[in-house]
């Protein structure tokens, strides 16, 4: 285990390294000069000449590919065009708020698809898997931005039961501690011995949460429903059933732990997903996180960022893709690496 | 008996009423809920709005407009003067005006904050980039050597700026955001990271920066002059304008960036929220390829320009968010010449004027259209499918064409059209829209030569005073007019919506924003 699991995260390296070249090349089909778009419209053929320079666009490509690898290879993942600021601090400080999103939509959409993906397998044809599987086609089918601004206008401003965006109040300051707002809510309870930080910061997350776990829950949903038809048709559940074991008992104890395997698959690829960048959840929530940042940086050809976020996002995935690995050995320990 | 009465009992309500009316309250905290975040904080790196509408609540440059209007006032300078020889502007500064760290603003804080942005032994310097300074044409190239010399301390209040030509226009550059005050103590300690924890000595001062999330600010107790109504502003990103919105529906922001003609209609049907008009410095026009292809004639130039109803576009594109302007610069600055003849919408004299040319029809032509909104321009393609009919009516045959943001620019850039869609958010100075606009080496998109012209506008940068440049300028513009390189389309109005407890906002032409003057209403 422990042998395959460093020969795993050694592979990580060239993956990353390969990742990063193919978003470097790709830049180079992308229209779009970063210095003219920088500049805007004030921007003067001089401008641009010099911010070229500065930036060593002017330089050739392979002169540039080298001089980022190296950077790269010494962690330096280089400075924003926009901001100036290093590309890594600008990750991290986005980074929380899209894992604590992602965490909170990625429980959410396990629970309910679980749920639902198991009632309709055991209940299969009745009413209840007919509204289960309609109900996860319209989830993955359904336009996120669209459900976004409906779920804000009816919650939100109709029934004013949660806000429209952001991570806190608009009037409330905190200062970050872990960057993760509802942990840090929770520390402020026990700090400042004030509940409304916690209570703002999960009042804000529950809507985008909900928005963003649509899709990872149809997923789930519809994955868990045909593991568990599989098994159930099984000899062993049969034989289960014929010992006088309880419904239940069959169904959780014996049939869904080996149904587990795909729908941890899946749950780890959907919160890879997300981690990747929940772009229009995060911009239609005013959410603060990377894949908004992903994106302004991407129509702002700022490169570095792009490189460097792309680049980030892979090692998160491809670490996710090693726990769930880990997961199958512990949920069924048949598995031997 | 009964009469004065009444009078008496009018003259208490509408002193009372005027009372009201005039009595701004102090406090409260002010959400802004704006599109994009900030890119830095540091006055002088600042090129944009999103980070502009900050700044210019943190620092203050030593000159100013007079609120509302576009006329030169002294800020952070209590005067100004031009030598006889126009070489040399010097700056007499305001005594007594205390940085938001407690340490004085005086004449080595000013040499720090602009001499940063070019002297490359101040250590500072290495923190740009400087891109205004350079773009203004301050700094050498290796073909100029600049407009300024040398800014120098004379003694404590006065300040010098040493010019290597002379240069009119250098004087309102003293109004914009790059030329802001920063705390030398503050900038030195803080190096690299000042632009993500701002000092100046403006009405609000830094608390905290959440990229992507917010800026917030409160009141600088220390202001040399009337203090912020407000006890703080919290500029909040809502990237989303839908969202946005409704966010300002719900109270959970009090004001917002500008919105388009949809959402002006969701804003005007809630009672409880407002849209405040304000004139812009922003012009949308269409340039005519001059260099290659039929806009090389000045003929078929002309004619374009008499086939364009600018009227029916206005009306169904821009609506309430555009004004006509016979001339590519505002009608609010001084030196637009009202007298300069315009194109009206005549088909008769385009079809005259096609004929004259000689060029058979249909004149095949390439149209390249915005892409995305700007303050100028509400809708690229909208404009361009009525340009498309109007002009079909003399001879044009137009394709349409748009890119991305970046390929279009680069597109605009190469001269890769016939006509493009263009505009220009100016500064409070006519040289930003003559000279800038229509002389080579700068923003010249319509690559429109003529020596007359350059040699008028670039005299006008040299005189001194208004009235004398005017002149210039008014010469100018009939050259410009009759050489037909650009077609106007509109100026921009921008319409704010703020819920209706909001006051005091007075918007500023030339895009500055000011939050100091504004007021809840509880």
């Amino acid at each position: 285990m422990g042998r395959y699991l460093a020969k795993r995260f050694f592979l990580v390296i060239p993956t990353i390294l390969g990742v990063v070249t193919l978003v470097f090349f790709l830049r180079f089909l992308s229209p779009g000069d970063p210095a003219r778009l920088m500049l805007g419209e004030r921007a003067t053929p001089d401008a641009v000449k010099v911010l070229r320079a500065e930036w060593g666009l002017d330089r050739p490509k392979a002169e540039q590919y080298m001089v980022y690898m190296g950077k790269v290879l010494r962690l330096d993942l280089g400075r924003s065009y926009k901001t100036g600021d290093p590309v890594i601090r600008e990750i991290l400080t986005r980074f929380p708020a899209t894992v604590e999103l992602s965490i909170i939509s990625i429980v959410i959409a396990s629970v309910l698809g679980i749920l639902a993906g198991v009632v309709a397998a055991t209940r299969r044809n009745s009413l209840a898997d007919f509204v289960a599987m309609v109900g996860s086609l319209v989830g993955v089918s359904i336009p996120i931005f669209w459900l976004g601004l409906i779920l804000i206008i009816v919650f939100a401003v109709n029934l004013n039961l949660f806000p429209t965006g952001g991570r806190l109040d608009g009037r409330m300051l905190m200062e970050p501690i872990t960057g993760f707002y509802t942990l840090d809510g929770f520390i402020y309870i026990f700090k400042e011995h004030d509940f409304s930080y916690f209570l703002s910061a999960l009042h804000h997350i529950i809507l985008p949460a909900v928005a963003l776990a649509t899709v990872p829950l149809a997923v789930i949903a519809r994955v868990t429903r045909s593991a568990m038809l599989e098994i159930m048709g099984q000899d062993y559940i049969r034989t289960a059933r014929a010992k006088g074991l309880p419904e239940r008992s069959v169904i959780w104890s014996h049939a869904f732990r080996n149904a587990l395997l795909p729908v941890i698959t899946i749950i780890g690829i959907e919160f890879g997903y997300n981690l990747a960048g929940a772009v229009l959840t995060e911009t239609i929530f005013a959410w603060p996180g990377i894949g908004n940042w992903l994106y302004t940086a991407v129509l702002s050809r700022d490169y570095l960022a792009v490189q460097g976020g792309v680049a980030f996002v892979s090692v998160a995935f491809i670490l996710i893709n090693l726990l769930v690995d880990v997961l199958y050995a512990y949920v069924n320990p048949r598995i031997r690496y | 008996m009964k009469h004065r009465l009444l009078a008496a009992l009018c003259v208490v309500i509408a002193g009372s009423m005027a009372l009201t009316a005039a009595a701004p309250k102090s406090g409260g905290m002010l959400v802004y809920g704006k599109t994009k975040d900030a890119r830095t904080l540091d006055p002088g790196g600042v090129d944009e709005g999103n980070s502009s509408m900050v700044v210019s609540q943190i620092f203050e440059s030593l000159l100013t407009y007079k609120p509302g209007t576009t006329e030169i006032i002294p800020w952070l300078a209590t005067s100004y003067a031009f030598s006889k020889d126009n070489m040399a502007l010097t700056f007499k500064l305001r005594p007594n005006v205390k940085f938001h760290d407690g340490t004085p603003m005086n004449a080595d804080a000013v040499v720090f904050s602009l001499k940063r942005q070019n002297d490359k032994t101040i250590p500072f310097n290495q923190y740009g980039p400087w891109k205004y300074w350079s773009s203004k044409g301050w700094s050498a190239t290796d073909k100029d050597p600049g407009i300024i010399k040398d800014i120098v301390k004379v003694d404590d209040t006065t300040v010098k700026v040493l010019l290597n030509k002379p240069d009119n226009t250098v004087l309102y550059n003293f109004t914009l955001y790059f030329t802001g005050i920063v705390s030398p103590t503050a900038a030195q300690k803080l190096g690299a990271e000042f632009k993500n924890h701002p000092v100046g000595t403006g009405p609000f001062q830094f608390v905290e920066w959440q990229k992507d999330s917010h800026v917030a600010l409160k009141r600088f107790e220390g202001y040399w002059g009337q203090k912020a109504h407000l006890a703080g502003v919290i500029f909040k990103v809502f990237p989303d304008e839908q969202a946005r919105i409704l966010a300002l529906k719900k109270g959970e922001a009090d004001m917002m960036d500008p919105v388009g003609p949809e959402g002006m209609k969701t804003i005007e049907a809630d009672p409880a929220l407002k849209l405040q008009r304000g004139d812009t410095f922003s012009i949308g026009y269409l340039s005519l390829n001059c260099e290659t292809g039929p806009f090389v004639s000045k003929q078929l130039r002309q004619a374009f320009n008499y086939a364009v109803n600018k009227k029916e576009i206005l009306d169904s594109v821009y609506g309430k968010s555009g004004v006509a302007e016979k001339l590519p610069m505002p009608s609010l600055l001084w030196g637009y010449d009202k007298t300069v003849p315009g194109y009206d919408y005549n088909v008769a004299k385009a079809k005259a004027l096609v004929k004259a040319s000689g060029v058979t029809t249909p004149i095949k032509i390439n149209i390249i259209y915005l892409p995305a909104w700007r303050p100028y321009n509400p809708s690229g393609k909208r404009v361009a499918e009525i340009l498309q009919a109007q002009l079909k009516a003399v001879g044009f045959e137009a394709n349409l064409q748009t890119f991305d943001m970046g390929t279009y620019w680069d597109n605009m850039d190469a001269g890769k059209f016939d006509v493009g869609m263009t505009g220009w958010t100016g500064e409070g100075d006519p040289d930003d829209y003559l000279f800038n606009l229509f002389t080579e080496g700068y923003n010249n998109s319509a690559r429109w030569k003529n020596k007359e012209y350059v040699d008028l506008v670039t005299r006008a940068k040299m005189v001194a005073g208004i009235p004398e440049r005017s002149k210039l300028y008014a010469k100018a513009e009939r050259i410009l007019m009759d050489d037909a390189s650009v077609c106007m389309l509109a100026r921009g109005v921008e319409f704010r919506p703020m819920n209706a407890k909001v006051q005091g906002w007075i918007t500023y032409p030339t895009g500055k924003m000011n939050l100091a003057t504004v007021w809840m209403d509880k």
